[in-house]
């Protein structure tokens, strides 16, 4: 080993050598820095072209689809306003009025008596599996205190989980306008019929189910459209300003609180109602 | 000064067959630093992740402080479908593979020569890493609608460990002779690969959620 070494540094002495060694050495490192450069401009260029081309598509997508918006706005005054009334609760239920949209229900759908003491805004999707839970236990205790005319709710379809959620939000909406009287019937089997196996149901799909629940061939038509899935984009819009960050999210009186369940939201309606 | 140069080149090899084109055959410590640093962002968010999910399951009503929005939430991504796509949390599979990443990393970045082997291996493990947060990616953007900071952290943090693992492992030849021209190529631009392909992920969230950011950043809807 250390003979090697010393051969070795024996040869380095040379000084013709040594300066070919040496200009070699440089006109590398030149050649090095040259094509460092270059190569740093052509990467520079090429993010930067990309860049480019991300922010114009964007902004081809923001400007098409702000066209597409206000051609909608005027043709169907945005989203779906109705009222009239519906039946809810057990023992043959009792008519109580529905409002959908417009100055009564903005992004919901609102189910009871316009002088009821308490109101609850539920902020709920279709696709969301506690939401699905959440109407499963409690649908009957809603549906009594509304029917009882202490409550009215209003359900803020919107959209967070899965493409279910706009379809069935859509297809919930169209009952509401135009088969009003099985809207609380149809929002609870909306729920109850999401599964792995309907998660991708079409828009079809939804008038087929909304008509063997009973509806007319104005709210197959309207299914069949999804003449309110931008609607459900609207109001998945709102809940940002509402201060949603997840389904179900609860008021009541219009302040928000953690989502009662079971006796406990009996209880807090019954004792806001009755103070 | 001789005597360092002869010593470095006993000891790398390469540094003789420096060309040009290529100024900076990598000793692969380079890629050991990144496969450090993306192991341990990678290992920090599979585990806020998988306490996450512990905590949904205690307690669902919980709020996670990754729900920022409905647009921005962590808690419908984790408990979708596609959230446990093998049957257990995703996020299992980060803390074991974001492990290697972070051990064989710190054995490179300090000069340690792996074997062939353990190089094609770390090959599979970052192709298949790249292929699941790509599916995942579209899972969030189109079917779950919502997009997870720490599951982006993720694909943040893969994409850059698949370019440079590949392009660095193409370049040495250990993936075949035919790949080691083009690897030797494209490696000096794993910066270009890697910015290009955060672009197109980031065009894709742009044109998915544009209405929502306007909406949740500005306060304007579009």
């Amino acid at each position: 080993m250390a003979k090697t070494a010393s051969t070795k540094q024996g040869g380095r002495h040379d000084p013709a050598a040594s300066d070919r060694r040496r200009q070699a050495r440089a006109a590398q490192q030149a050649a090095l820095a040259r094509a460092k450069r270059r190569r740093a401009l052509t990467q520079v260029a090429i993010i930067g072209g990309v860049a480019v081309v991300v922010i114009a598509i964007i902004a081809t997508a923001v400007l098409v689809g702000r066209r597409g918006d206000s051609t909608a706005a005027g043709g169907s005054g945005g989203g779906p306003s109705f009222s009239g009334t519906t039946s809810i609760g057990g023992g043959g239920g009792s008519q109580v009025p529905l409002a959908i949209g417009g100055s009564q229900a903005a992004n919901g759908v609102r189910v009871g008596s316009t002088d009821a003491k308490v109101t609850m805004d539920l902020w709920v999707d279709y696709s969301c599996p506690h939401c699905q839970e959440f109407e499963a236990t409690n649908n009957a205790a809603i549906s009594d205190l509304v029917a009882s005319g202490k409550l009215a709710v209003t359900y803020h379809n919107i959209q967070i989980v899965t493409d279910y959620g706009t379809e069935a939000g859509s297809a919930s909406a169209c009952v509401a306008v135009h088969d009003p009287s099985i809207w609380p019937t149809f929002n609870a089997s909306l729920y109850a019929n999401h599964s792995a196996q309907t998660d991708g149901w079409s828009a079809s799909q939804f008038a087929s189910f909304a008509t063997s629940s009973g509806a007319g061939d104005a709210t197959r038509s309207c299914i069949t459209d999804g003449t309110y899935r931008d609607w459900i984009g609207d109001n998945t819009a709102a809940s940002v300003k509402a201060g949603v960050t997840g389904t179900p999210t609860m008021f009541i009186n219009g302040e928000k609180t953690d989502t009662l369940s079971g006796q406990a939201l009996t209880d807090r309606v019954n004792s806001l109602a009755s103070a | 000064m001789p005597d360092a140069e002869a010593r470095a080149a006993l000891v790398d090899p390469e540094v003789e067959e420096q060309t040009a084109d290529d100024p900076a055959p990598s000793s692969g410590r380079g890629v050991g630093v990144l496969m450090v640093v993306a192991g341990t962002l990678g290992l920090v968010a599979a585990m806020v992740l998988t306490i996450d999910r512990f905590r949904l399951l205690e307690d669902p009503n919980t709020q996670l402080a990754c729900n920022l929005s409905p647009f921005i939430a962590c808690g419908p991504v984790m408990e979708s479908r596609a959230g446990a796509l093998f049957g257990f949390p995703n996020p299992l599979l980060g803390i074991i593979g974001f492990s290697v990443v972070l051990t064989a990393g710190v054995l490179r970045a300090s000069g340690v020569t792996l074997p062939r082997f353990f190089h094609r291996g770390l090959q599979v493990g970052v192709l298949l890493a790249a292929v699941f947060i790509t599916w995942l990616q579209t899972q969030s953007l189109y079917v779950i609608g919502a997009l997870c900071l720490w599951c982006m952290l993720v694909w943040a943090v893969t994409i850059p460990l698949a370019v440079a693992v590949t392009l660095d492992n193409a370049a040495h030849g250990r993936l075949g002779a035919g790949l080691e021209r083009l690897g030797t190529r494209l490696r000096p631009y794993t910066v270009t690969v890697v910015a290009v392909w955060y672009l197109v992920v980031l065009t894709a969230i742009g044109l998915r959620f544009y209405r929502e950011f306007a909406l949740f950043w500005f306060g304007v809807a579009l």
